[in-house]
């Protein structure tokens, strides 16, 4: 990975930054704003391991904060904690099967949301009747980001490839 | 050598031209059908020719056809660039068109409430989350807009000011569950608050209100003025549904906003009430 790599993909989590806040949330099925950021972060984590998913989950976390009217930092700690621990599992798994990030990502979506909802509730920043927000907005948010992830995956890991072949450190991804 | 045997050649030749001359102007005097050796040859020929011509006029129609093809893609191709600027400027003008009306809206909502000094913005991004609800327009400090400022649009109430920055600031929408206003009943003038629920997309609740106060569906509820924050009498929406609270101390009224939330393009910002004090 040299500098420009990292430039590439800061322009990536900002044009994703842009779509979430605009075009996103504008044409919204259901009414549901996907997180292009949570995918990113997973994806990340999925290919490049545990630190890079904890360095890309804080910082472009944190920049989802910033645009966000919302409780400053609470993405930025949950995408880092999540880019952490599925990062474990980066070395154990078969990368180019594309149902993978499928069902990462619906689960780290449960799980984000909940732990979102949870957070902002101790801070007092949100009070939702929970059943109804697992039935309206959760599942099917885990299941739009679970459905939106293998074309993003699938892209970044072939970046990555191309990235690792020419001149890379060569990490076996 | 006699005289004869000198000249020969050139009076066999004078003799062919002049038979030939003769042959000639005969033969085209008065031509209305083939003569014979014409007829002879072109039953020989006829066939060849007429394959060998159609083959010409193949090949020449081909290579026409090709040429003809060559320029009917470029016409073609003009006609559709043509018809593509067409479309651009007609997507142009319906926008303009569009965009035009609402602004007249937004024109016309100022001249209908000369008690107050607006400002005009654009929606420049929307909340990223699904559990929040704000907008951010594209005036800030340096308009003059500050903190708390009301927000709203030719249908309604749309929202107050959360944050400013220099040329910016986030709006906190009435759905958002920290948003909370002061609202009342037009008609029957019960005063209660109104909040918005995480989750909603379009619905707001009128909450403490009285048990007997008498409310009916198609109520609409305006701002009190009670708070400070907002003018009274900005419409917020209208009352759908009423229901009981779970103690039964207290009703609320289930509110479909004015607003339409998810269409905001422009807004209008409630700087200061018209005499120079802020907008109360």
């Amino acid at each position: 990975m040299k500098r420009l790599d990292y430039g590439v993909l800061v322009l990536l989590v900002l044009l994703c930054l842009i779509l979430q806040s605009t075009l996103l949330a504008t044409f919204s099925p259901w009414g549901l704003i996907p997180d292009l950021i949570l995918i990113y972060v997973v994806s990340t984590a999925l290919i490049r391991g545990s630190n890079e998913g904890a360095l890309w989950g804080f910082f472009a976390g944190l920049g989802l904060d910033l645009i966000s009217s919302g409780f400053l930092g609470l993405h930025c700690l949950l995408k880092m904690v999540l880019g952490f621990f599925i990062g474990l599992v980066e070395e154990k798994i078969f990368k180019d099967n594309l149902l993978l990030p499928v069902l990462v990502l619906f689960a780290a979506t449960l799980v984000h949301e909940l732990l979102f909802l949870l957070f902002a509730a101790s801070y007092k920043q949100l009070e939702v009747r929970f059943l109804p927000a697992l039935s309206t907005i959760i599942l099917p948010l885990s299941l739009y980001n679970a459905l939106l992830s293998p074309f993003f995956y699938a892209k970044l890991l072939s970046w990555y490839r191309g990235r690792s072949r020419y001149g890379g450190e060569g990490r076996g991804i | 050598m006699g005289w004869w045997e000198r000249y020969r050649r050139f009076l066999q030749l004078s003799v062919a031209v002049i038979l030939i001359i003769t042959a000639i102007s005969f033969i085209n005097r008065g031509k209305e059908h083939y003569i014979l050796p014409e007829r002879l040859l072109g039953i020989v020929l006829s066939p060849v020719q007429g394959a060998v011509q159609g083959i010409s006029n193949y090949l020449t129609g081909t290579i026409e056809g090709i040429v003809e093809l060559r320029n009917l893609r470029d016409e073609n191709r003009r006609l559709r660039e043509e018809l593509e600027k067409r479309d651009y400027m007609y997507s142009l003008l319906a926008e303009l068109r569009a965009e035009n009306a609402r602004l007249l809206k937004l024109v016309n909502l100022r001249e209908m409430m000369p008690e107050f000094e607006t400002i005009a913005a654009r929606v420049i991004a929307r909340e990223p989350s699904n559990w929040y609800n704000a907008i951010t327009i594209n005036v800030g400090s340096q308009q003059g807009i500050e903190v708390d400022m009301p927000v709203i649009t030719h249908r309604g109430l749309v929202g107050r000011v959360m944050s400013v920055d220099g040329n910016r600031a986030q709006v906190l929408l009435l759905l958002d569950q920290r948003s909370s206003v002061g609202g009342m009943i037009q008609k029957s003038r019960e005063p209660g608050i109104v909040k918005g629920f995480a989750g909603e997309k379009e619905n707001l609740r009128l909450l403490y209100l009285p048990r007997d106060a008498k409310i009916q569906a198609g109520d609409r509820v305006i701002t009190s003025g009670l708070g400070g924050v907002f003018p009274k009498g900005l419409i917020i929406g209208s009352v759908i549904e009423v229901k009981a609270e779970e103690y039964g101390l207290s009703q609320y009224a289930v509110v479909r906003a004015a607003a339409d939330f998810h269409h905001l393009e422009e807004v209008l910002v409630i700087v200061a009430a018209a005499d120079g004090g802020e907008g109360e």
